[in-house]
């Protein structure tokens, strides 16, 4: 098992992270909201930790951070100002606020040495981003010292999730995706929460966006182009939407499953369109199909998989 | 600011090639309540098959654009069947022609010999006929379905990837180039400091003219009528007789023609076509769209020469790498202020 651990510990390191990120989508779409800004908020987290660590010298702690705190108060404005939107319409602006944090990442030295005394100052370095150091891991209790921080904020994010699920909050937001009307007629202050639902997932992305900082180590512009929020879409539509085993099952099949399938590594992209086609079509809870949970649950008694809105939301979706 | 004349040519062409692609892209949106994102990916095709035509074939030009936009048409309509038709009904010949494309993706991208590929991708090929025939006749459904509203984009965002990877594949990566004489290049003068190449006019005058066929088609033909019958409502067509799923193909079909031409003027226009082309002109698209009002054709026309004209103009006077920021500026203030368009009908689309 450890040597299994070691020989595959960036594919490990990536399924963990594309599992936040596949749960920060997650967590908009179970309310209902088509937002594309993932990407976007994923490459935020990463220049901060990139300019904290490579610039300023800094630890990565406080990179993270401050990556985190950058992504709820960007998320706070930007949310108030999109949220009114339906849909398709949501889906567009997300994508633009996705754009621009690329041009502004991609042109940000330009701004930067207009109002620097410096006039040759770097910070974002253009297409040619960000490239961090390397230094060796250490291993600890058989995991490099890399891999811990994000298998702890994974397993954080999943707590998270798995407490929201069953809440009160959690049933808000499912009721907000079934019927937003008959939500706010029932006293659901609809706005408030699809802020709170957007707010947790940029601030997951970000975080997810820090951690994979030290991880790839160069950080550009093209790390986070429309298509890597597509792989984001990609976890949760072959997972399922309506409950957050989904988008875990989802990361762990598409990170790992070009890997395993060295053949397919050359068509990525086709056999990801692929999937996500086909299982919109045939397949539209996505793997983690609340019937099957629910059939699950007989069989196992499994009384934490799925307590309390599964098979409603099936309902919901037919 | 002495070549502000020369700017505003060059918006006026850019905006009728982009009026082209969007007008498609509001067409389907209008009749269906979809946004295909793959119509990008019909665009950069347009323009490869007419690349094929010439380089391949050594057709004329002339020839190859009609040619071009035909191929382009049918791609989209194949794209309607295997990405949004299923969404729509489910039918036993629909299966058929996902498993022949998937035998098709199979023998155009794995490593076979020669003669297996060609009998892999000819087989899938076939199939795919097939299913596609069975799909048409079929007459009663094996489920009728109501899908989340979301769920046609994320299909077609899974069909723009599998036809850039396609391209990649048989084109590669790199920038291809239509041969260097095909066109004449002396450029013709308008004012004292205003030029356009012959190619820039014929990008105008061919805009021109498929935006005049498109309103002649729209308005004035038994089949425009039945496109607008269906765009108002579905259900009411049906009753009246109208073929729903023939009108629904002819509107993939218009779609896809629009965009093709587009993109075999505009990869003619800069001598640059790539597989990921398609990627700019749809988040411009979109952002001409939703400026012009969704589903108003005229609308988007119209906000297609504004976009192509900002465009145009950020390029010249401010910086190049901003220029898709500043559409975006415009997009997402447009969402904001009026989100039914600035030229569309007022229509509570805000929650």
């Amino acid at each position: 098992m450890p040597e299994f651990v070691t020989n595959n510990i960036s594919t490990i390191n990536f399924v963990l992270i594309n599992i936040a990120l596949g749960l920060s989508i997650y967590i908009t779409l179970a309310t209902g909201l088509l937002s594309l800004s993932n990407a976007g908020f994923m490459a935020i987290g990463a220049y901060t930790v990139a300019i904290i660590l490579a610039e300023a010298h800094m630890p990565f702690a406080l990179g993270f951070v401050l990556a985190i705190v950058l992504g709820v108060a960007l998320a706070i404005p930007i949310g108030m100002l999109v949220l009114g939107l339906r849909d398709i319409y949501l889906a567009i602006a997300t994508l633009g606020f996705g754009e621009i944090v690329r041009i502004i990442a991609l042109n940000g030295d330009k701004v930067v040495r207009l109002f620097s005394e410096n006039k040759d100052i770097t910070v974002f370095n253009g297409a040619e981003g960000i490239t961090l150091t390397y230094t060796t891991p250490k291993l600890l209790l058989g995991l490099p010292d890399t891999t811990w921080p994000i298998l702890i904020y994974v397993m954080v994010v999943i707590y998270l999730l798995a407490t929201l699920h069953n809440s009160r909050y959690g049933r808000i937001l499912a009721s907000i995706r079934q019927d937003e009307t008959a939500a706010s007629t029932l006293g659901v202050n609809v706005v408030r929460y699809k802020l709170l639902a957007f707010v947790l997932g940029s601030a997951i992305a970000a975080g997810a966006g820090a951690l994979s900082a030290p991880i790839v180590r160069v950080i550009d512009p093209h790390n986070y182009v429309f298509s890597r929020g597509v792989d984001i879409l990609a976890y949760a539509v072959l997972g399922g939407m309506t409950h957050w085993v989904g988008p875990i099952l989802g990361a762990t099949v598409l990170t790992s499953l070009p890997e395993t399938l060295r053949f397919l590594k050359d068509q990525r992209d086709i056999v990801n369109g692929l999937i996500i086609m086909l299982s919109i079509i045939y397949l539209p809870f996505g793997l983690a199909d609340p019937r099957i949970m629910v059939l699950l649950r007989k069989i196992f008694a499994f009384q934490w998989l799925s307590r309390s809105h599964t098979h409603k939301s099936a309902k919901d979706l037919e | 600011m002495t070549d502000l004349p020369q700017q505003l040519i060059n918006g006026l062409w850019q905006g009728a090639a982009l009026a082209l692609f969007a007008m498609g892209y509001t067409l389907v949106f209008g009749v269906l309540d979809i946004i295909n994102l793959a119509q990008g990916a019909t665009f950069m095709w347009g323009a490869f098959f007419a690349f094929l035509c010439v380089t391949k074939l050594n057709w004329p030009l002339w020839y190859s654009i009609p040619v071009a936009m035909v191929g382009a048409g049918f791609l989209a309509v194949l794209l309607d069947r295997l990405a949004f038709k299923p969404l729509r009904s489910l039918t036993s010949g629909g299966l058929v022609l996902w498993a022949g494309f998937i035998l098709l993706l199979l023998g155009m991208v794995g490593h076979w010999d020669y003669s297996v590929k060609i009998g892999i991708t000819l087989a899938g090929a076939s199939i795919m006929l097939v299913g596609f025939v069975l799909d048409y006749r079929s007459i009663r459904p094996l489920r009728i379905r109501e899908v989340p509203h979301l769920a046609p984009m994320i299909s077609s965002i899974g069909a723009t990837f599998i036809l850039v990877s396609l391209a990649i594949n048989e084109f590669g990566a790199q920038v291809s180039r239509f041969p260097a004489n095909l066109f004449p290049v002396k450029p013709y003068q308008i004012t004292a400091d205003a030029v356009i190449s012959p190619i820039q006019a014929l990008v105008l005058g061919l805009s021109l003219t498929l935006m005049l066929v498109l309103s002649l088609l729209i308005n004035k033909t038994q089949m425009g009528r039945a496109i607008r019958a269906i765009a108002w409502s579905e259900k009411t067509s049906r009753l009246l007789g109208i073929n729903v799923d023939y009108v629904i193909a002819q509107t993939f079909f218009i779609s896809g023609a629009l965009a093709g031409a587009a993109g075999v003027l505009l990869g003619l226009a800069f001598n640059r076509l790539e597989p990921t082309m398609g990627n700019e002109v749809e988040l411009a698209g979109l952002t001409v769209i939703i400026v012009g009002g969704m589903g108003s054709i005229g609308g988007a026309a119209m906000a297609a020469f504004l976009v192509g004209m900002i465009r145009v103009l950020s390029v010249a006077y401010i910086d190049s790498s901003f220029r898709d920021a500043f559409v975006f500026a415009l997009l997402i203030l447009v969402l904001l202020v009026r989100p039914s368009g600035i030229f569309g009908r007022s229509k509570a689309v805000r929650a």
